[in-house]
This record gives C-alpha cells, sequence and structure tokens, in this order.
C-alpha cells in the first residue's frame, strides 16, 4: 500500500507541476504595459501622460509642405490620421502610438510622412501644456472601424500605462487627398 | 535541528540574493534620479570639482499663446578636466512647485528661438563637460518650454550621470517679455 501511496503522490506532484507550467504567463505578457481605456468624456489618463482621440480621417494620399517643398504621399493601402490632443503630467515625454486593428494586428506609425507637421515622433509634450499632434498610419480599411489607438511612453513602457482611446463606431470620412497642415 | 540549520541556510542565501539584486537596482536607480539636492544660495553653486553659475534666465510669452512661455538659461561652468570626467555628462532641468520636470528642447527650431531671446543673439550649445577648463567659463544653453503660470516658482537642477543622486539646484527667476506678432 504505501509504494502505491509514493506513487501516487510522485504523479499528483507531477500533474500540479505540469498545471503550473502550462499555466505560467510569458515574460512578454507577465511585463507588458498596463491598458488604461478612455473614461466617458474621452479622455485615457496614464501614469506620465493624459490623451483624448479628437479625430479621425481617412485619405488615399496626403500632402504638406516640408522645408518649402511640396509632398505628396499615396498608399495602396489607407492612410489613417488620429488627431490628438496630449499633455504630460509629470515630466516632459514623447510618445509613441500603435494602432490596434480591429483583426487584433498592430500597426505602427508610418515612416513615409515623418517630415510632416505636428506629428507624433517629432513632438515633445510638456508638463501642465496640452498640445495637438497627429498619429498617422498606413493600413487596410478595414482595421478602422473597432480599432484602438494605443499610446505609451517612448522608451521603456515595462509596467506602465498604454492609453487606450477606441475608434468611434462609425468610419471617419474618407477624402482623396488629405492636407496636413501646420 | 538539522531542517532549522538547513532552513536557515536558505533564508540567509535568498536574503542575500536580493541584497545582491536591490544593490544592483539601487545603483542603476541612483544614476538616473535625483534625490540629494545641493541648493546653491545665488546664482553659483559647486558640485563634484564643478563650479556652475546661472548667467540667463529669459522668458518670452507671445500674446497670442499667453498660456505657455519659451525660458532660455544660460550656464557657465568651470572646473578641471579630472572633476569634469568624472561627471560624464550634464543634464539641466527645470523643476516646478508641483515637482513637474521640464526638459531643454532639442528640436530643429529651438537653435533659432535660443538666438532670438539670448541678449548676444548667439546659441552657445548644449552643456558638454568635455570641454570645461579650468581657464575660463564654458557656456552653455538650454530652451525649455513650459506653462506661463510656472514662471514664478522654477528651480534649475544640474546634475550628471557620474553626479547623481546628487545634483546642484538653483532658484531661477526669469525676466518675462511679452512679444506681439509682427514684433
Amino acid at each position: 500500500m504505501k509504494p502505491l501511496a509514493s506513487v501516487l503522490i510522485v504523479l499528483l506532484g507531477g500533474g500540479i507541476l505540469g498545471v503550473l507550467m502550462s499555466t505560467l504567463p510569458s515574460y512578454d505578457s507577465s511585463l507588458r504595459p498596463i491598458a488604461v481605456h478612455a473614461d466617458a468624456k474621452g479622455v485615457g489618463q496614464g501614469r506620465l501622460f493624459a490623451a483624448e482621440l479628437k479625430g479621425l480621417t481617412s485619405a488615399d494620399a496626403i500632402s504638406y509642405a516640408w522645408a518649402g517643398t511640396e509632398t505628396v504621399r499615396d498608399t495602396s493601402a489607407t492612410f489613417l490620421v488620429a488627431e490628438l490632443s496630449v499633455t504630460a503630467l509629470r515630466k516632459s515625454l514623447m510618445i509613441e502610438a500603435v494602432w490596434l486593428g480591429a483583426t487584433g494586428r498592430r500597426y505602427s506609425q508610418s515612416a513615409r510622412v515623418e517630415n510632416a507637421p505636428r506629428t507624433l515622433p517629432s513632438t515633445w509634450f510638456q508638463p501642465g501644456l496640452h498640445d495637438t499632434t497627429r498619429a498617422v498610419f498606413e493600413l487596410p480599411e478595414d482595421e478602422i472601424p473597432g480599432g484602438q489607438l494605443v499610446l505609451t511612453a517612448r522608451g521603456n513602457a515595462i509596467l506602465d500605462s498604454a492609453v487606450h482611446l477606441s475608434a468611434p463606431a462609425t468610419p471617419p470620412q474618407k477624402r482623396d487627398t488629405l492636407r496636413l497642415e501646420p | 535541528m538539522k531542517h532549522l540549520a538547513w532552513l536557515a541556510l536558505t533564508l540567509a542565501l535568498f536574503a542575500a540574493t536580493l541584497l545582491l539584486t536591490e544593490w544592483s537596482d539601487t545603483r542603476d536607480l541612483s544614476h538616473q534620479r535625483e534625490w540629494d539636492i545641493a541648493r546653491a544660495d545665488g546664482a553659483e553653486g559647486e558640485l563634484d570639482g564643478l563650479r556652475f553659475s546661472v548667467r540667463e534666465a529669459r522668458a518670452v510669452v507671445v500674446a497670442s499663446k499667453p498660456d505657455r512661455a519659451l525660458v532660455l538659461v544660460r550656464l557657465a561652468v568651470q572646473g578641471s578636466p579630472k572633476a569634469a570626467s568624472q561627471w560624464i555628462d550634464c543634464r539641466a532641468s527645470l523643476r516646478g512647485k508641483g515637482g513637474e520636470t521640464w526638459l531643454p528642447l532639442y528640436t530643429a527650431s529651438s537653435s533659432g528661438a535660443i538666438r532670438l531671446i539670448a541678449p548676444d543673439g548667439k546659441d552657445n550649445g548644449t552643456c558638454l563637460v568635455s570641454g570645461v577648463s579650468e581657464t575660463g567659463p564654458t557656456l552653455s544653453d538650454h530652451l525649455y518650454r513650459l506653462p506661463s503660470a510656472d514662471l514664478d516658482d522654477l528651480t534649475l537642477r544640474v546634475s550628471g550621470y557620474g553626479t547623481r543622486p546628487s545634483a546642484l539646484a538653483f532658484p531661477i527667476r526669469p525676466t518675462v517679455r511679452t512679444i506681439k506678432p509682427g514684433q
């Protein structure tokens, strides 16, 4: 009887260990940023900054002036421009944005319009000041409705807040060419 | 009794592991944060062999956007190259009364704004300790953008990677000039 009990104990221990191992969260998911969703007024307040999605516009092409030169960018997908109001809460910082599409895919900002005025990658946010900026993405059109804009402080966002701003239920207005003004 | 000894040894090793990890993390953190503040009496102060002085503190408010200001701080530093090398780098930030931290702007247009605000129309560049000498002061210019309401109660903190968590703190009261569009 005693050997059988010992075997059962070993098997039970092995089973418990197996369950623990199979349910162990990955390093990335354990240390990923903490999602913070916008409140009823549409303002998402993270640890280091607060942000509000002021509007979304989609377009087949984008135009802007840079260093006295007119630039036009078109795309085989769709440009999505998110207008934002951001204020830093504690210290000067820059912000990174990702569009979390309706299918769950994550889209980084387009690097093809990095010289456009007031874009997120070139904007510093200061404590106490509300500044407007824009994040530009290139993505399939059906990724826009039901998607979310995810904002994190630039740099190491481990266990820091990620502000989620949801897209309106209705698709944004689409233009042939969207002019990005300073 | 033997079991207790093993348990005590396990606990001691666990505590030692925690201490070693914590010591390394605390050292990393202390190089980023400023919590040992040496307050300068006036516009001059010394920290770890380098003597800093605030030469200019000027604020400009554009009349069309009166809620915000550009602040120019001109620093002079003097000291031995050996002390400067131990600083490694130099960070000058402005602090508000609520603990807010404003970092200097390094954008394409900040140099032009510095030349516009500076009394001599020059931009002396960022604070680089590599050029510090004992023979004369090395100047640097720092531009900040912050709410106008915070101009009355500002502190400038100067530190280096090698000095932190120690930092020098200067009370700053910039002279304010309001510019109307077209001026």
